[in-house]
């Protein structure tokens, strides 16, 4: 039933681009609602299902977009952890984030779909800023990603990743971006 | 016309043209309105997690004769993708024509389409993404966890490397342990040793 909702906004949204703003309202609404007893920043969306699941403290930065899609991106902050996002960060549908200690995302994040990040006890995860993590990555615990870095899609990330590398495969190896061409590029 | 075939055509109502007996199950995310063509006898197994179709306008997303999606399939379409009659789509495979952003200047320009090209007979493994550019030629066969973007001859299987074990981090040994062995106190990352090999192609 969801799913055939979210098929149907999208429809309305492609007709008018009256109910393009009616859903952006709706999404800012959802964001008031999801992130209920959080730092919450201004203009923050969600489009789709978020599962937060919230025992720790939790901040968000403002423009953050929760894209929808056919699973929700679930947010799991155990007690005592800390999940601080930063401004204008986007997440697509599905991506998964496991906090028991902490981690730290800086301003113009990119998480695809299907992303998991999961830290643990004495191994925080920190993302600087302009990252992105292409679709189906999976970032470990203990692992500090560089300001402009790129972790391809696929990759299993176990180690740092300097700033302005791009991370690929499993597990990731780094190169660096300036081998990839804008048509070639794969991450 | 059975029930079933009845409900799969209502919860495709948003593609161009869809075949004879074609069965969904479970839940199918249709987006973007673009063109979407599903052959006949397609499955669409989206019982465990739905399956996403994604075409954007202009762009074409064509699903032959015979071909078996399972759940968490993706495929987006910016500019054309195609799969050949008789292919299947493991779970969670993801197929895309775009990159969506650029590695390099601003991430907020999209990169071009390079169209994606599935021939007959194809099988995708379980997690694999077919990035843009990639033409896989009939029975090729990519294993779970694949990343590809470039052309596969026929019949070819495409794998990542076997795994490998890795030494575990070392452990504090608790006060008090009965084991008075001495405790190597070496930490090693698990990744560290293991040497990575680019994606084996085996024909």
């Amino acid at each position: 039933m969801r799913i055939a909702l979210l098929e149907f906004i999208d429809w309305l949204e492609l007709q008018a681009p009256a109910f393009k703003r009616a859903g952006r309202a709706l999404a800012l609404a959802r964001s008031r609602v999801a992130f209920v007893g959080c730092e919450l920043g201004g203009s923050v969306l969600v489009h789709g299902a978020l599962q937060l699941e919230r025992r720790g403290r939790v901040s968000v930065g403002a423009a953050c977009v929760f894209a929808g899609g056919p699973l929700p991106t679930a947010m799991r902050v155990e007690k005592g952890a800390t999940l601080e996002v930063g401004a204008r960060c986007y997440f697509n549908y599905g991506a998964n984030f496991e906090v028991k200690e902490s981690v730290r995302m800086g301003e113009r994040c990119m998480f695809g779909s299907y992303v998991r990040v999961s830290d643990a006890p004495g191994a925080p995860v920190v993302f600087g800023k302009d990252v992105w993590v292409a679709h189906g990555a999976v970032i470990n615990p203990g692992v500090s990603i560089g300001d402009g870095a790129v972790v391809s899609a696929g990759s299993v990330v176990n180690t740092n990743v300097p700033p302005g590398m791009l991370a690929i495969g499993n597990p990731a190896r780094m190169m660096s971006q300036r081998l990839c061409t804008t048509g070639g590029s794969h991450a | 016309m059975t029930p079933l075939f009845l409900l799969s055509r209502l919860k495709l109502w948003r593609c161009t043209r869809v075949g004879q007996r074609v069965e969904v199950l479970g839940s199918i995310y249709v987006i973007g309105g673009g063109h979407i063509e599903i052959g006949d006898d397609v499955i669409l197994d989206g019982r465990l997690v739905p399956i996403e179709l994604h075409a954007e306008p202009g762009a074409e997303l064509i699903i032959g004769h015979g071909c078996v999606l399972e759940g968490g399939v993706s495929i987006e379409a910016q500019k054309r993708v195609e799969i050949g009659p008789g292919s299947r789509l493991r779970a969670f495979c993801k197929l895309m024509d775009n990159n969506f952003h650029p590695v390099l200047g601003s991430r907020h320009r999209r990169p071009p389409s390079h169209p994606v090209k599935l021939e007959a007979a194809v099988e995708v493994g379980e997690r694999a993404i077919v990035l843009p550019g990639a033409w896989l030629e009939k029975k090729v066969t990519l294993g779970p966890g694949v990343v590809i973007a470039r052309r596969v001859k026929a019949g070819a299987t495409v794998l990542v490397p076997i795994a490998r074990s890795a030494p575990a981090p070392s452990e504090v040994e608790p006060e008090g342990a009965v084991n008075k062995a001495p405790v190597k106190t070496r930490v090693l990352r698990p990744a560290a040793r293991t040497v990575v090999q680019p994606p084996v192609v085996a024909s």
